[in-house]
């Protein structure tokens, strides 16, 4: 008896492993059917909510009334001014003019 | 080096004092080289003068609205005020004679101030050296009714490069007219003819020397020929774009050149322009010029600079547009 209790209970043990088996099987394949399912509905919303960021986020420029704020040119050219070098003495008259440039006399 | 073989004339032409310089050991040959100078501006003045009812462009300013043919000299002339015209995008206008009469300025102005009064003539800025027109076939002349020429420097400036021309066929020279000045070759055993730009406020005082050789130098300014009119301070340097007396704030422009006519146009037209503007048209035409401001500043385009001495006084370089610049001390 206890021999063919023992074989029915394996027997029903194996039939329950696989049920198992089988059903996790399915549930498997149809949960990655119903991801599958789901990302393009993911990506819509990805897509509008990317849409909705640049349109939320407008680009502004900020001009300065002070002109004090605004930055240097790199060359740092803005109010330069130019000291004048000495002339060599070798091209000073040494003597007096003989003319003088004026407005019309 | 000596200053021994300069010879030196002197007599009054064209409204100014003009004097030559000429080097050569033959007094004689100098002589002779100066009597025809003397010859040649009084034949100029004949021609180009507006004072001189009798000169050609008197008759010409008298015949408008019909087609005149004119003189060589006339025609050179009035050719060089039409480009330097065009060049200075009408800062500098020939067609402005009745503006210098309406503001008083009808005679040479030695005699001014024994005028008593003058005629007041109503002008239009509508009409102006654009409307000229040129027939180069028959060298004739069509002025606009209402437009008279004055030639203002360039008639004397003119006159002065021919002057040097002939003189150099003699020898080194250099020719001061009226304080205009062009010089040929450069005297032996100096780098130039020794002159100077004299101050506006001290004309006795100089404000820089420096060489001048096979160039000229001109200086347009408001420090001496005015006068009050109406209660009012005049000046003979005529805005075309208001037929007034230019509302600047410049007192002198000095400009160095090839040629006169050039260096007492860009002059002119500076002076008319004002300082913001006139820096851009030196820097912009790559000239040498040196600006003196009725507030007392001085300030030089480095090409300018090149001919200056550092040493003889303050003054300051623009190398970039005015308004990167600072206050000048």
């Amino acid at each position: 008896m206890t021999t063919r209790r023992s074989s029915r209970k394996q027997q029903q043990w194996g039939g329950l492993q696989a049920v198992l088996v089988v059903g996790s099987l399915v549930a498997t394949l149809a949960g990655t059917r119903l991801l599958s399912l789901q990302e393009p509905v993911e990506t819509a919303v990805s897509a509008d909510a990317m849409q909705t960021v640049s349109v939320q986020e407008p680009t502004v420029v900020i001009v300065p009334t002070d002109s004090s704020l605004l930055p240097l040119p790199p060359d740092g050219a803005r109010g330069v001014q130019v000291e004048l070098k000495p002339i060599a003495q070798a091209v000073t008259p040494d003597i007096q003019p003989v003319a003088r440039a004026s407005s019309s006399r | 080096m000596n200053t021994k073989n300069w010879q030196q004339h002197s007599f009054r032409a064209m409204g100014s004092e003009i004097n030559l310089w000429l080097e050569t050991f033959q007094p004689t040959i100098a002589q002779a080289a100066f009597e025809q100078v003397e010859s040649l501006l009084a034949e100029n003045e004949q021609v180009l003068s507006r004072f001189r009812s009798d000169s050609e462009l008197s008759e010409l300013n008298a015949q408008t609205g019909r087609w005149q043919q004119v003189s060589p000299l006339l025609w050179d002339v009035l050719l060089v005020a039409l480009g330097m015209a065009a060049v200075t995008n009408g800062r500098f206008d020939p067609t402005i004679l009745h503006a210098l009469e309406s503001v008083g300025y009808v005679m040479s102005f030695e005699l001014l101030e024994t005028a008593v009064s003058h005629p007041t003539f109503l002008t239009s800025t509508s009409i102006n050296w654009t409307h000229v027109q040129l027939d180069a076939k028959q060298q004739a002349v069509w002025l606009p009714p209402g437009v008279g020429l004055d030639f203002g420097g360039i008639a004397k400036g003119y006159t002065a490069q021919q002057a040097v021309d002939l003189l150099n066929g003699v020898g080194p020279c250099l020719v001061d007219a009226g304080g205009d000045l062009v010089a040929g070759a450069a005297p032996t055993g100096y780098l130039g003819w020794p002159v100077s730009i004299a101050s506006p406020w001290m004309l006795s005082d100089d404000l820089f020397q420096l060489w001048l050789a096979d160039g000229a130098m001109a200086t347009s300014g408001i420090d001496y020929r005015r006068w009050e009119r109406n209660g009012r301070l005049a000046h003979h340097i005529i805005d075309p774009a208001t037929n007034q007396p230019a509302d600047t704030d410049l007192l002198t422009v000095t400009i160095l050149a090839d040629n006169v006519q050039e260096a007492e146009v860009w002059a002119t037209a500076v002076l008319v322009a004002g300082q913001q503007d006139g820096i851009d048209m030196l820097l912009n035409s790559e000239l040498a010029g040196l600006l003196i401001t009725q507030s007392g500043n001085m300030l030089a385009t480095p090409q300018m600079d090149f001919y200056l001495q550092a040493n003889s006084g303050s003054h300051h370089v623009f190398t970039q547009r005015f308004e990167e610049f600072c206050k000048y001390g």
